[in-house]
């Protein structure tokens, strides 16, 4: 019989913007330790949502260069899939790893869904610094897990989506 | 002529062959004799090329001149290797990399024997940076500077955000990051607003708020704009802690290399760009990454590669000066070369794949190239010479030498020549370069003239005895029995032509040597005797005389036609030799002349249709001139003579038929027959003197198989010109013959003799009133051309034509 306290995870949570395999890595030492179920949780952000409804909301691309129009289309468009290539490079990750990783996608305002997969277990949730500015980092806290904030690297930002192989 | 004269023109049995009887050496085999000496007889050619090897002025380059066989490359090894030993080792020589050229690979020389510790140094050097310099970068040191750049860059970019946040905040706006970039998004209440709930929003909220995301844009782009700057300082900061580490790795692993060559400069100065390339291209000995594409991925190995030493030329071995010699003295045998490999379809090539050339090894020392085959392989002479020239070694292939090619390929740093050339050759060949060369007798102002023959008395044939001793051992033969040696002596006179030389063909030597011992043993005996190199001589005879015997085989059955027996008038026979390189012979050839009332020209048909040479024409002009001036020299010459060599179809070269052309002109004119049992060779002068000419023995030889094969009867034999009696080397069954009187030599020195002997009558000289005696041949010439010049004349006035009548026979 499982009892609550075998329900442990280890929770990747991953927004956009999150150095995937920093984070996963983290993730993996922390599994070695303890093992425990894997997830992936992909946080949409719903800010995008917002802010794309508006009619003077630009893009400034990081690489400079003129802004761009971010629309409603733009952020859904990002949104999924930036979601697809944080699973893909995921799965390649585990793939590598040789374990299993569930991966879940949440708009960030789902309370419920994220009680569901989180809440009910003794998590460690394993996210970038960046998130704590997010409204949702203040429902993750509430839910009592565990929080574990990884910080930027110091060259640049493209590092954050790299291969695999990176490491 | 009367048989008294015969006698007295006949060659001695004696004088037919030179026996070899002045031997002093006493022994009984060979194998009792001392060996000695392969200088035998050369000494011209030796102080030749001992002079030209021990100078060392520029030019004194050696061509050793004489035909193949005659032991040049043996003596040329002999004396250079006597001069080799009195002198040092040279440089050894590397081709290095040439860091701030790769195309210009640079060359470094070492003592002999230390380029080869420099290039172990240089590899493990490098299999020890490989392994050092990645440490470096591991180590706890590297890894908190590293951290402690990265910490401060991140602070800066954090700081950049932080204060754009502020701002950010102040008015209300969030900065949100999309994967590409960034979006300034208003808020209220700690949440972003949406169309709807800003167009709830009072005018001058909106107002403001559009506002502040005016200014905010600004902000926002300054700091996109300063991330690049600030990642490109960190990278700097990164590449100064990089390049920090790596100078001291590498200075501290290079220092012991750099104490050894200090006293180098050319090396040190090497070694330094080698560490300065190192510390410039750090990431090759820290290169962990997989390109994008596999088939981009570089060997590291390869890489590294790039500070090996190719060892062009090594003497860690050698302990005097190089004796090298070329068999194949192609242009890049000689000059050396740059390889390529293939790489991708492409040719690639490196400093690693230049290989030295024979000169190259030779540096320094001595290099030995047969002349024929410097010629025969293109580029080669050329090659040789510029290097000679320049005094330094170029290599480049013949394509860039000439021009032809201009892709792009090493240039390695010319190395410095000092070299002694010894080209062993052919004399038609110097003598061509001489004439045909300007450069030539710059660059081989000596030239070591082999004899082809030397003088036989009695020292060189004991000399002689000794020398074929030696080869008998050196080739572990059996030993030859004091006849056996003399023999080969015998035999060695014949191969000279000459019964007072003795050949200097140490190939012709070996030969009979190797298959007298061949025939011994086929006797199974201990020793090889005279019957063994008698045979050895029968037999190679026989395998050669196929064409001999199918012209004696056409004469005896009347294709040929050739009388040996009975006289004729305007026929003689002539005696030609062919040379089939191994092998020569003669045979005889039936010479007719015919004549008559003409303009005073004699014509040879050989030289009318072209089938005589330039030698033979002169023989027949001379003739023609002899005649001219011999008989009736004050009535002007109204023949016209014409004179063949019959059924001769493959062209007639030389003179030394001129005295049986002669003959058959003036038994012609003089309608005496002439004896068809003997045969003649000799040229002649203008004054009717005999002079010598060449293969005497084998033209006696082809006459006397004829005659033996239709039946010796006394009555044959063959006239040859006095001069040539020292030549004289026959074989031992025609000396028999002369000995028992059933064939006979008769030595001539003016053509009136061979005339006599030819027609058994008085040839006659001029008495003091100036007339040939009435009845001998001469007298009756002289009287024919009297009447055809007073036939002419009478043709030439038309009203003493009648005389003619008179006159006429």
């Amino acid at each position: 019989m499982t009892t609550d306290s075998d329900r442990r995870r280890i929770v990747i949570a991953l927004t956009e913007t999150s150095p995937v395999p920093r984070l996963w890595h983290a993730a993996m030492a922390r599994h070695a330790e303890s093992p425990a179920d894997l997830l992936t949780l992909f946080l949409q952000d719903e800010r995008w949502l917002r802010a794309a409804s508006l009619p003077f909301t630009r893009e400034f691309p990081r690489s400079g260069g003129r802004p761009t129009e971010f629309t409603h289309e733009r952020a859904r468009e990002v949104g999924q899939e930036t979601a697809r290539q944080a699973k893909r490079l995921i799965e390649q990750l585990a793939d590598k790893a040789k374990t299993r990783v569930i991966f879940e996608t949440v708009l960030q305002p789902d309370r419920g869904r994220l009680i569901e997969l989180i809440g009910e277990y003794q998590s460690i949730l394993i996210a970038h610094d960046a998130i704590t500015a997010l409204p949702i980092y203040v429902h993750l806290v509430e839910l009592g897990c565990h929080i574990e904030l990884i910080g930027s690297p110091a060259d640049n930002d493209e590092e954050e989506h790299g291969s695999p192989e990176d490491d | 002529m009367t048989p008294q004269t015969h006698r007295d023109l006949s060659v001695a049995p004696a004088d037919l062959r030179k026996a070899c009887d002045s031997l002093s050496l006493a022994f009984e085999r060979s194998d009792e004799l001392p060996t000695s000496t392969t200088l035998l007889g050369q000494q011209r050619a030796i102080d030749a090329i001992r002079f030209g090897i021990q100078m060392a002025n520029d030019g004194y380059n050696v061509v050793v001149l004489g035909r193949p066989g005659s032991h040049r490359h043996g003596l040329v090894d002999e004396l250079v290797y006597e001069q080799a030993t009195q002198r040092s080792p040279p440089r050894d020589w590397c081709y290095v990399n040439n860091f701030t050229d790769p195309e210009r690979p640079g060359a470094l020389h070492f003592d002999a024997g230390e380029g080869g510790i420099f290039r172990d140094a240089m590899h493990r050097l490098i299999e020890e940076m490989k392994l050092a310099i990645p440490a470096a970068f591991e180590g706890d040191d590297y890894r908190s500077q590293l951290r402690a750049i990265e910490e401060k860059t991140e602070e800066e970019v954090a700081e950049q955000w932080r204060t754009l946040e502020d701002l950010a905040s102040d008015h209300d706006i969030h900065v949100l990051q999309t994967p590409t970039g960034y979006v300034l998004a208003p808020v209220e209440d700690g949440k972003v607003l949406d169309d709807k709930e800003f167009e709830k929003l009072p005018q001058e909220r909106q107002k403001k708020i559009e506002q502040s995301m005016q200014e905010l844009t600004e902000e926002l782009q300054k700091r996109i704009e300063m991330m690049p700057k600030l990642r490109k300082r960190h990278r700097e900061r990164v590449k100064a802690l990089d390049r920090q580490v790596m100078e001291h790795s590498v200075s501290t692993l290079l220092l012991e290399v750099k104490t050894h060559y200090e006293t180098m400069p050319h090396v040190l100065s090497y070694l330094n760009a080698v560490e300065h390339d190192i510390i410039e291209n750090a990431q090759n000995f820290r290169q962990t990454e997989t390109p994008a594409l596999p088939f981009l991925s570089m060997d590291h190995g390869e890489v590294l590669r790039r500070y090996e030493v190719n060892l062009v030329v090594d003497n860690r071995k050698a302990r005097e000066a190089p004796v090298v010699y070329e068999p194949n003295p192609n242009y890049p045998n000689l000059i050396g070369r740059v390889e390529h490999r293939a790489e991708m379809g492409a040719l690639v090539t490196d400093f690693r794949m230049i290989r030295g050339g024979a000169l190259h090894q030779a540096n320094g020392g001595y290099l030995v190239l047969d002349l024929h085959r410097l010629f025969s392989r293109p580029f080669s002479w050329d090659g040789l010479k510029q290097a000679l020239l320049a005094k330094r070694l170029r290599i480049e292939s013949p394509g860039e030498a000439y021009g032809w090619v201009s892709t792009t390929t090493l240039k390695p740093e010319p190395i410095p020549l000092d070299i002694k050339i010894i080209l062993i050759g052919e004399r038609w060949l110097y003598y061509l370069l001489c004439l045909y060369d300007h450069e030539f007798s710059g660059l081989f102002k000596v030239a070591a003239d082999f004899d082809d023959d030397i003088s036989r008395d009695a020292g060189t044939v004991d000399d002689y005895a000794r020398l074929i001793a030696q080869h008998v051992a050196e080739k572990e033969l059996l030993p030859f029995t004091r006849g056996a040696v003399q023999r080969v002596i015998e035999q060695q006179a014949r191969h000279a032509d000459d019964g007072e030389k003795l050949s200097m063909d140490m190939r012709a030597l070996d030969d009979l040597l190797l298959q007298s011992d061949y025939w011994a043993q086929q006797r199974g005996v201990g020793c090889v005797d005279v019957e063994d190199v008698t045979t050895a001589t029968e037999k190679h005879r026989r395998r050669f005389d196929r064409l001999q015997t199918n012209i004696l085989d056409a004469i005896t059955r009347d294709t040929l036609l050739i009388d040996t027996s009975g006289a004729c008038v305007g026929q003689v026979n002539g005696l030609s030799i062919i040379d089939l390189g191994q092998f020569r012979y003669g045979h005889p050839v039936r010479i007719t002349a015919t004549t008559r009332i003409g303009t005073g020209d004699v014509v040879d048909i050989e030289r009318e249709v072209e089938l005589g040479g330039k030698i033979h024409s002169k023989g027949m002009l001379i003739l023609s001139s002899g005649l001219t001036s011999r008989y009736a020299p004050e009535v002007p010459l109204s023949l016209h003579g014409s004179v063949v060599f019959e059924q001769s179809y493959g062209g007639v070269e030389g003179d030394s038929a001129s005295v049986a052309e002669m003959c058959a002109l003036l038994s012609s004119l003089s309608r005496a027959p002439l004896k068809q049992g003997i045969a003649v060779t000799g040229s002649v002068n203008q004054l009717g003197r005999v002079q010598a000419v060449g293969g005497i023995n084998e033209k006696i030889e082809g006459f006397f198989e004829l005659c033996r094969k239709r039946g010796l009867d006394g009555t044959h034999g063959v006239i040859i010109p006095a001069d040539n009696v020292k030549h004289l080397m026959l074989r031992d069954d025609v000396v028999a013959a002369v000995r028992d009187g059933s064939f006979s030599i008769y030595s001539v020195a003016q053509v009136d003799e061979a005339l006599s002997l030819l027609t058994g009558m008085e040839a006659g000289s001029r008495g003091d009133d100036g007339a040939f005696p009435e009845g001998t041949v001469n007298a009756r010439v002289e009287a024919q051309l009297i009447r055809y010049a007073k036939l002419r004349k009478a043709f030439a006035e038309p009203d003493k034509r009648d005389d003619r009548n008179d006159d006429g026979q």
